[in-house]
């Protein structure tokens, strides 16, 4: 018996078959509290409050006022679109880390009419063309490798990866060559923002991130389309064998991806930004990543995550302007960090059990 | 499908492209003339000091200040150490959040919108940004926010009149006062070496003329305005002298300031100065000077004299008068100035400690030189002291109306010198004088 616990490990994973939904949710709010707490540790260490002080600032600074509340879900929804936009791509395991890329391509697409045509077309016929270019700004952006994919069978991982710094570049460019004065600054145009909704200059993109989040739910659980996007991503072989398209809906697809992405920078350039930078988005083509994935592309939780991480910026930032001498913003990225640390972290331990020597359940 | 995707896409293309073409016009020509005179235009500055502020209602003050670098960039730093000052003065604590709060390492970006909406958040009724390129976004902040009892400062802008916002303000200093006079300095030291036959054959140009260099940001008025006084500085000392400028197009980037200056070394410049805000160029300037190069620098914003002996002094501004004016206005309920603008009569411009190697006898001419600009003797811009194209210029537009980068309106020459930051806080100086000429384009 002794010798037996020897040879086995002191502790080992196990692949779970199956976990019930209530220990799912129970591990998942586990692993929220502990990134809480983390966060609040890592504050006590580079600021002086106490953890009360921090987990407070941290709430007043999200919902103080109108002003900060607006910017909440602003970001959230901002963040929640292109993550609906990069769900079906990965649904079809088309790895789309080229969210960033999308959202700029979309953006010098819209800014693109702004720019030009921002004195001389009256509103009701700008947006649209901004919002319909940059919708094919995008989708173009994500087009390219999946031709590549499917043509070459490159790696559409490295290669939307690369898509996004050559917007990046491209962005720049646009930046010097449009602006004589080198730093392109607002644009500012007669026509071509975004009207107000309820009194609230961000009021669309919320009716837009809400209307997306069903559209998509529906385009990925009822129809034959999204039916074609899981058997694709899931199993090729069956999906050849019921003569499904590959070329058909990788291409399609990963072009919807894309022009959702691209939708986002429509919305930065008309509604937020009024101008294009390749900052635009603070990086969220890549946050948005972990959120599609996280939420297994289920739309609430999509919604939840991205409020989550909205409170998270909002909150760090407040703490950071507590606290000027000491701290600045890239604080912010660090809290966003440690919580989808743990957020993945959850993600294995609802996958794998740990079991430890000399336990039973070791033996079944 | 994609066919006619793509059709449409070219489609939209070749309109653009039209469009393109047509907005590029010619250039119009007529900001300046060299014969004929024209009426000076309205003074549209201001250089009230705090002394001069009337007290009134109190007002509960939170400033929020966004800042395109940190401490650790010397024009930024110099904004910091002029509003902690201020604030002190004035008995603000600067580092009570529930007073100040600042934003550094701000881009001239949608960051910037980012950055003022959440100080407006945390309710600052004095909001100020103190990069150019920020400007855009302070004015959009501005508006947006013009029902709200908040007061919106863009350093160094140039929009707030034109914009018609009561609630935005721009200012500047008369730093090319102290260009001109950090260029008597250089000048000081070129006439020594002169006299001492230091001189080499390779540090002058084909004409006999020697030859200095400066490095600059961008091609703006701010930075033709600096370099031009520092030029006339110069030649008010050694007349023999030709000047090149290379752009490097940032505010602040180490490595090419650094290139730019071993560059001019190497081609013989004796003096080097600049418009831009790293240590890069005074210590590529330091490295060749202990290697046995005669050459000096003449830098910006921050004594810099601890480098080295190369270093000869730099011109710098003392934000803190316009921010001690504009706090106190605040404070007191008042309406800071739509444009400030504070030279050596204000003490808003000095040069920093002159360096070990400074010629004998700056200090007293250096006195002299500032005694003569606050009495209005001399004038940094005196029209019979420089040329452009080989004449005298009688006459130059300072205000773009129509937003064309040009000069269209508001002439500035008369009593034979050019009014500068007269009609608006900003620089306006962007005549290319003959004796300078600027390598590349800083596109």
């Amino acid at each position: 018996m002794k010798a037996d616990a020897k040879r086995e490990p002191a502790l080992r994973l196990v692949k779970r078959d199956s976990i019930s939904p209530a220990r799912a949710v129970i591990v998942r709010a586990v692993a929220i509290i502990a990134a809480l707490l983390v966060c609040g540790i890592f504050f006590i260490t580079v600021t002086d409050s106490s953890i009360i002080e921090i987990y407070s600032a941290m709430v007043s600074g999200t919902f103080r006022n109108s002003i900060t509340i607006n910017t909440f879900f602003r970001e959230a929804c901002m963040l929640l679109i292109i993550a609906i936009g990069l769900a079906p791509a990965f649904k079809m395991s088309f790895w789309n880390v080229g969210g960033q890329g999308q959202v700029l391509a979309g953006g010098m697409a819209a800014a693109m009419w702004l720019f030009y045509l921002g004195n001389k077309l009256p509103n009701a016929a700008i947006l649209p063309l901004m919002f319909v270019s940059a919708a094919i700004g995008g989708g173009i952006w994500a087009i390219i490798p999946a031709v590549f994919r499917v043509k070459f069978s490159t790696n559409e991982t490295l290669f939307t990866l690369m898509m996004n710094y050559i917007a990046i570049q491209l962005v720049k460019y646009l930046r010097i060559s449009w602006s004589p004065i080198h730093a392109l600054g607002m644009i500012q145009r007669k026509s071509g923002s975004l009207p107000a909704l309820f009194g609230n200059a961000d009021g669309l993109i919320y009716v837009i991130a809400a209307v997306g989040v069903v559209l998509m739910y529906i385009y990925m659980n009822k129809t034959k389309q999204g039916y074609e996007i899981s058997v694709v991503g899931e199993a090729p072989n069956t999906a050849r064998y019921a003569g499904i398209s590959e070329l058909k809906v990788i291409l399609r697809t990963a072009f919807l991806s894309g022009a959702v992405c691209g939708i986002a920078g429509f919305l930065y350039v008309s509604a937020i930004d009024h101008t294009i930078s390749e900052t635009m988005g603070g990086g969220y083509g890549f946050t948005a990543v972990i959120v599609a994935w996280l939420a297994k592309f289920n739309p609430i939780f999509m919604t939840l995550i991205s409020m989550l991480i909205s409170f998270v910026r909002s909150g760090s930032s407040e703490i950071v302007s507590r606290n000027t001498t000491t701290l600045d913003s890239s604080i912010a990225n660090i809290n966003i960090g440690i919580f989808l640390f743990f957020m993945l972290g959850c993600e294995f331990f609802l996958n794998y059990k740990v079991v430890f020597r000399g336990r039973k359940d070791a033996k079944k | 499908m994609f066919k006619k995707l793509i059709a449409l896409m070219l489609a939209s293309l070749f309109v653009l492209l039209a469009f393109a073409a047509c907005a590029e016009d010619a250039a119009d020509t007529g900001a300046y003339g060299t014969s004929g005179t024209k009426e000076l235009a309205k003074s549209g500055v201001v250089s009230t000091t705090a002394a001069d502020v009337a007290e009134g209602t109190k007002k509960e003050l939170k400033i929020g200040v966004v800042l395109i670098g940190d401490n650790t960039e010397t024009y930024s730093k110099a904004h910091i150490d002029g509003i902690r000052t201020a604030c002190t003065n004035l008995g603000i604590d600067p580092d009570d959040s529930s007073k100040v709060i600042w934003k550094m390492t701000v881009g001239e970006d949608a960051g910037c919108t980012a950055a003022i909406d959440d100080l407006v958040a945390q309710n600052c009724n004095l909001i100020i940004t103190n990069s150019y390129g920020h400007q855009t976004y302070t004015q959009a902040a501005a508006e947006k926010y013009k029902d709200k009892d908040i007061q919106f400062i863009a350093m160094t802008g140039d929009t707030a009149l034109s914009s018609g916002l009561t609630n935005l303000s721009n200012a500047f200093t008369e730093v090319y006062q102290a260009r001109y006079v950090s260029g008597v300095v250089a000048g000081l030291k070129l006439k020594e070496l002169v006299d001492a036959g230091k001189i080499a054959d390779k540090n002058k140009d084909a004409n006999g003329n020697i030859k200095i260099g400066y490095v600059g940001a961008y091609p703006f008025a701010e930075v033709v305005s600096g370099y031009t006084a520092f030029y006339l500085g110069v030649k008010s000392v050694v007349d023999n002298v030709v000047m090149s400028v290379s752009y490097t197009s940032s505010w602040h980037d180490s490595d090419k300031e650094a290139e730019a200056a071993k560059s001019f070394i190497s081609d013989g410049c004796v003096i080097i100065s600049q418009h831009a805000d790293s240590e890069g160029a005074p210590m590529a300037v330091q490295n060749a000077y202990n290697e046995g190069t005669v050459v000096y620098s003449v830098s910006y914003n921050v004594d810099l004299t601890s480098l080295g002996d190369a270093i000869l002094t730099s011109a710098t501004n003392n934000w803190a008068v316009y921010y001690e004016y504009a706090i106190k206005t605040a404070m007191n309920g008042g309406k800071i100035a739509t444009n400030w603008i504070g030279g050596y009569a204000q003490d808003a411009v000095k040069i920093t400690a002159l360096g070990k190697e400074a010629a004998a006898g700056t200090e007293a001419k250096v006195n002299e030189v500032i005694a003569d600009i606050k009495s209005g003797k001399l004038h940094v811009f005196d029209t019979s002291k420089f040329t452009v194209g080989g004449k005298t210029v009688t006459w130059a537009y300072a205000t773009d109306t129509d937003g064309d980068f040009n000069y269209d309106a508001n002439n500035v020459i008369t009593d034979g010198y050019y009014h500068e930051s007269y009609t608006q806080s900003a620089p306006s100086f962007t005549l290319r004088i003959d004796g300078i000429t600027e390598l590349n384009t800083g596109n």
